[in-house]
């Protein structure tokens, strides 16, 4: 081998890469080569069995030689196989032919002269136009879809068509999806209910016609009114409630302050001492003092008054019970009318949650809020197709619509927060001294 | 020893997971969760209980059910999703080394998805997908009238502008339009598919302005999903009707101009001829077969009764001639209507219609042709008048097809003021107050009084005099007067009535009294003429059944008291309501016609 004569390279095969690099399997894929070719022509030699591979040569080839001692005389040359036949053979060695495919046919510099003139003028004939309009009507074709490719959902068959696949079939197809682990998951029960009892349109009110009869033209107004009357109520009780401190005039001001800067001055000196020094600790007592205070045998009698009380109450407390034997049917009352109430109060819960089924669920941190009813007051209708000036936008319609309808919850647009920080500026007094 | 039971292991903790777990559990950004859970139809939940659910915060949050994140997670679309975020990762690369080559590779490999699957499963019937139709059409049918702006995808709105055309098709077709309401938000209709009435709105056509609290984004991917509802369902109910899809016009060629073909390509061409509605689309199958569509005997299992297998044939009957409602007329439309709207409402009810070849690609005939009957004008006047046809505005013909008949043209003619515009999505109750206009409608539409409606005419007829018109106003005029006195000092009228009332007692007692003296005095045995005593049947029903009921009233259990005296009451409120509403509009017609008498004088 070429390694006893070269210089062995010496190369640590302690890394993976190292070792797949530098190992030699060269006689490792011979062998797997031969195998595969043997594969190819009729399976592996070793596996085969000695009557396949050897048989028994039962004929002399030569009479004159029957101990095989003499050299055989020269044989005729038997004549090769053909070079062409080569690829008749079970394992060809003829490499496949490759054919460049992009050479232009159209050398204009090889065309004779009549073509070439031809090709200047762009005169075709008949099967060329014939091309030229198949090419561009594949173009127009191929524009089409490439427009259309990612946008047209493919609609070319029944969605919704029964299966024709018989029973048998399907079991099959459905025990085989179960054991690869493909059959698709089972949707929840509530996925197909709605989520609510609103319907998806809407119809406005009949006042909101382009031309409404007077009636119900009233009608819309009365009730757009009441909302607006809500609103501002709603609006005027917040605002009540962040009004701001009550402004004073100047005289108030004046007094309130002389008020409070005269406080003390001409009061007990006493008092205002007392207040000075606990000013910290404002305690509402009075301060316990030695002749308030009580005495030893005081607080023992109040301690006996405690328990007699005490025990009195006990006593008392048995009694109540051991009369209640008696007072059951009075006792039975008052539970019932615990129990009676309990039912109410739960009947009334249940109720309030039926009236308010129709009523758009808190699914963020915002509440949903309904739009502005569409309206066109008496001045502003036309009571002409033409000159109708419709009012509100559906898309809006739309989308608070799927939001009362508690399929999206209510979000609002992320503000454009303004760059607040202004640079500031200065004003360089030198500068303001060399003006002066 | 017990096992101590942790907190928040079960129930509603576990029931429900929060917004923010969702989007970690399924590896998802926000924009694509939103997008998923619309397209699968999977929406937020307000837990009952806040606090459990918030494992003791209250914070408000948006919760999903954890089994429909589950069931979320198992969605190959998501695959897609992660695909498309490496897909655009990729494309700003290239774009960014100015790779153009491997830019477009990468485009035309953009990785899609289809929605065909989610349908199936959200609607698993056809019919299912028929009764959730109304969103779909709304969504579509605006989509397709946006411009096409950077917020408003082109590709997107002529899809919608397809969709929604090949559904008009599809109504025209088949006939299912039932009503329609002009309201100023937009126009209103109802059809019926498959036994499900389905409403949906279209806006007035006029310049677009996009509102500004709306999340295109959001309502993008509702219309992406609703598209694909909309085609398959489409298709099908094009194959109900035995129509080719995409359909064809059953008048394939047209002379195309050249100045035409330069505007624009064929395929335009023909969607254009196909959005003008004016023609009829081609059938499968030879038309001559199935024009006579013959009403199927009822089975005898569902109806025994021969009343209402005659009822159902007659209820058919109407239908059907509703149905051809504008069959036979040919309208001819004036620049300045709503060309679209007014196309799909004539031609869904049979008739024929065209306009000037200049507004837009389709019209069929032109305004000189003699057999149009009628020609849509919404203008005070028009200079050239043809003898042969109605000059009638716009609205009469959406109040033909609310009211189910042609109505007569003359309070619709040309720059006359038209009678209101009725919703007929209004369904009276029993109780409620019905505008005269509409009781008028209903007693036609019932035929009622067809007798008295001839009278009525009649008397328009006779108004030309108008003498007798106006004793009547004075009349009227003088009742009010003491009506106003009445209200003044009305205390003091209802101490006099009451003293009335007793006096009537009175003199009651007093002609009693008088007549049994008669009767002592005329002791003599005598005949006199008899009355007839008339034997009033209605009144002695109404005692009857008024005594009925005042007896089952008070069979009512006191458990059920309080529930009927608040109906009760509530009714009552009702009619004092639609007395006042009637009231009112006494009142505002009796304004009206004073007004008109001062206008008349001023004018003679």
């Amino acid at each position: 081998m070429d390694t006893t004569t070269r210089k062995r390279k010496r190369v640590s095969k302690n890394k993976k890469k190292n070792w797949r690099k530098h190992s030699d399997i060269k006689d490792v894929e011979e062998f797997l080569e031969d195998e595969r070719l043997q594969l190819r022509t009729g399976g592996l030699v070793a596996e085969k069995a000695d009557a396949q591979l050897f048989f028994v040569d039962k004929f002399v080839e030569d009479e004159a030689d029957p101990e095989g001692h003499d050299v055989p005389k020269r044989r005729r040359k038997e004549p090769k196989p053909l070079r062409c036949h080569g690829n008749l053979h079970a394992n060809t060695d003829v490499k496949p032919a490759v054919i460049p495919r992009n050479i232009k046919s159209n050398n204009i510099k090889k065309l004779s002269e009549r073509r070439r003139i031809k090709h200047e003028q762009n005169i075709l004939n008949s099967r060329e136009r014939e091309g030229k309009v198949h090419r561009e009507k594949a173009a127009e074709v191929a524009k089409i879809r490439r427009i259309t490719r990612n946008k047209l959902p493919n609609i070319g068959y029944d969605l919704w068509a029964e299966d024709s696949v018989n029973s048998s079939v399907k079991e099959v197809a459905e025990y085989h999806e179960k054991y690869t682990k493909k059959t698709k998951p089972k949707a929840p029960q509530r996925l197909r209910a709605k989520p609510s009892v609103v319907p998806a349109i809407e119809v406005s009110h009949p006042g909101a016609s382009y031309n409404p009869a007077f009636d119900d033209h009233q009608e819309l107004l009365k009730i757009a009114n009441e909302a607006e009357i809500k609103k501002l109520k709603e609006e005027s009780k917040l605002e009540e409630r962040l009004a701001p401190m009550q402004k004073m005039s100047w005289n108030e001001m004046e007094q309130s302050w002389i008020q409070e800067m005269s406080l003390g001055l001409d009061g007990d000196d006493e008092e205002d001492g007392s207040d000075s020094e606990d000013a910290d600790d404002l305690t509402t007592n009075p301060p316990v003092r030695r002749e308030n205070k009580k005495t030893e045998k005081q607080r023992k009698k109040e301690k006996l008054k405690l328990e007699k009380e005490k025990k009195l109450q006990e006593i008392k407390m048995k009694k109540i019970k051991d009369s209640q034997r008696l007072r059951l049917k009075s006792i039975k009352k008052e539970v019932n009318e615990i129990v009676k109430q309990r039912e109410a109060k739960a009947s009334r819960k249940a109720e309030k949650r039926k009236a308010a089924i129709a009523n758009p669920k808190k699914l963020g941190k915002l509440k949903f809020e309904a739009p502005d009813l569409e309206l066109q007051l008496s001045d502003e209708l036309k009571g002409s197709l033409r000159l109708l000036k419709p009012e509100g936008h559906l898309l809006e319609d739309r989308f608070k619509s799927f939001q009362k309808r508690n399929i999206i919850e209510p979000r609002k647009r992320a503000k454009h927060i303004k760059w607040t920080y202004k640079p500031k500026s200065y004003e360089k007094k030198d500068h303001r001294a060399i003006k002066a | 020893m017990v096992k101590h039971k942790k907190k928040f292991e079960s129930g509603a903790a576990t029931a429900y997971v929060s917004r923010n777990r969702a989007l970690k559990k399924l590896q998802l950004s926000l924009p694509d969760f939103r997008r998923l859970c619309i397209l699968k139809g999977i929406y937020p939940h307000e837990p009952r209980h806040k606090k459990k659910v918030g494992k003791g915060s209250t914070a408000p949050k948006t919760y999903y059910f954890y089994k429909d994140i589950q069931f979320m997670a198992h969605e190959p679309i998501i695959q897609k999703f992660r695909a498309f975020k490496i897909f655009v990762r990729k494309l700003k690369k290239a774009l960014a080394k100015n790779e153009s080559d491997k830019a477009m590779r990468l485009r035309n490999n953009k990785p899609k998805y289809q929605l065909d699957h989610i349908i199936k499963e959200r609607y698993p019937t056809f019919i299912d997908a028929i009764r959730d139709l109304e969103d779909c059409l709304s969504m579509s049918f605006l989509f397709s009238t946006f411009p096409k702006t950077r917020k408003t995808h082109s590709e997107i709105i002529h899809l919608c502008r397809r969709l929604t055309v090949e559904f008009m098709h599809y109504v025209i077709a088949s006939k299912s339009l039932r009503k329609v309401f002009i309201s100023i938000k937009g126009i209103y209709f109802q059809v019926e598919i498959l036994g499900q009435t389905i409403t949906w709105v279209i806006p007035h056509k006029y310049g677009y302005d996009h509102p500004e609290d709306v999340d295109y984004k959001i309502m993008a991917t509702f219309v992406e999903f609703y598209t694909t509802m909309l085609g398959f369902i489409n298709f099908k109910l094009y194959n109900s009707l035995n129509l080719h899809y995409p359909p064809k016009l059953s008048l394939e060629t047209e002379p195309v101009t050249s100045e035409e073909k330069d505007a624009c390509s064929e395929a335009e061409r023909l969607e254009e001829r196909l959005a003008a509605m004016t023609q009829t689309l081609k059938s499968v199958v030879d038309d001559s077969q199935e024009e006579e569509v013959e009403m199927d005997e009822f089975p005898a299992s569902q109806s025994d009764d021969p009343d209402i297998i005659e009822q159902a044939k007659v209820e058919q009957e109407k239908l059907k001639k509703f149905q051809n409602l504008f069959k036979g007329l040919k309208f001819f439309l004036n620049r300045e209507v709503p060309r679209e709207t007014l196309v799909f409402v004539i031609r869904s009810f049979g008739g024929e219609v065209s306009w000037d070849k200049t507004v837009a690609v389709g019209a069929t005939y032109s305004e000189t042709d003699e057999t149009i009957t009628h020609q849509i004008v919404d203008r005070p006047n028009v200079a050239k008048q043809y003898l042969s046809r109605y000059y009638v505005q716009p609205q009469w013909l959406f109040d033909c097809v609310n009211a189910r008949k042609l109505l007569p043209v003359e309070d619709y003619f040309l720059g006359a003021i038209l009678p209101p515009h009725l919703s007929p999505f209004v369904e009276e109750g029993e109780d409620d107050y019905v505008p005269p206009e509409r009781l008028e409608a209903l007693e036609e539409d019932s035929g009622v009084n067809e007798d008295s409606e001839e009278e009525d005419v009649e008397e328009n007829d006779n108004e030309g005099g108008d003498e007798s018109d106006e004793d009547v106003d004075e009349e009227e005029e003088e009742e009010e007067d003491s009506d106003v006195e009445e209200d003044e000092d009305s205390e003091e009228e209802d101490a006099a009535l009451r003293k009335q009332k007793k006096r009537k007692l009175h003199d009651v007692e007093i002609d009693h009294m008088k007549r049994k003296k008669r009767e002592m005095k005329v002791l003599n045995m005598s005949v006199e003429a008899g009355t007839v005593e008339t034997d009033d049947v209605e009144k002695k029903l109404k005692k009857q059944t008024d005594e009925e009921r005042k007896l089952s009233e008070m069979m009512i259990p006191k458990k059920k008291r309080r529930l009927y005296n608040k109906i009760m009451y509530s009714k009552k409120k009702k009619a004092q309501e639609v007395n006042k509403l009637k009231q009112k509009r006494e009142a505002y017609d009796k304004a009206q016609k004073a007004e008109k008498k001062k206008k008349r004088k001023v004018a003679a």
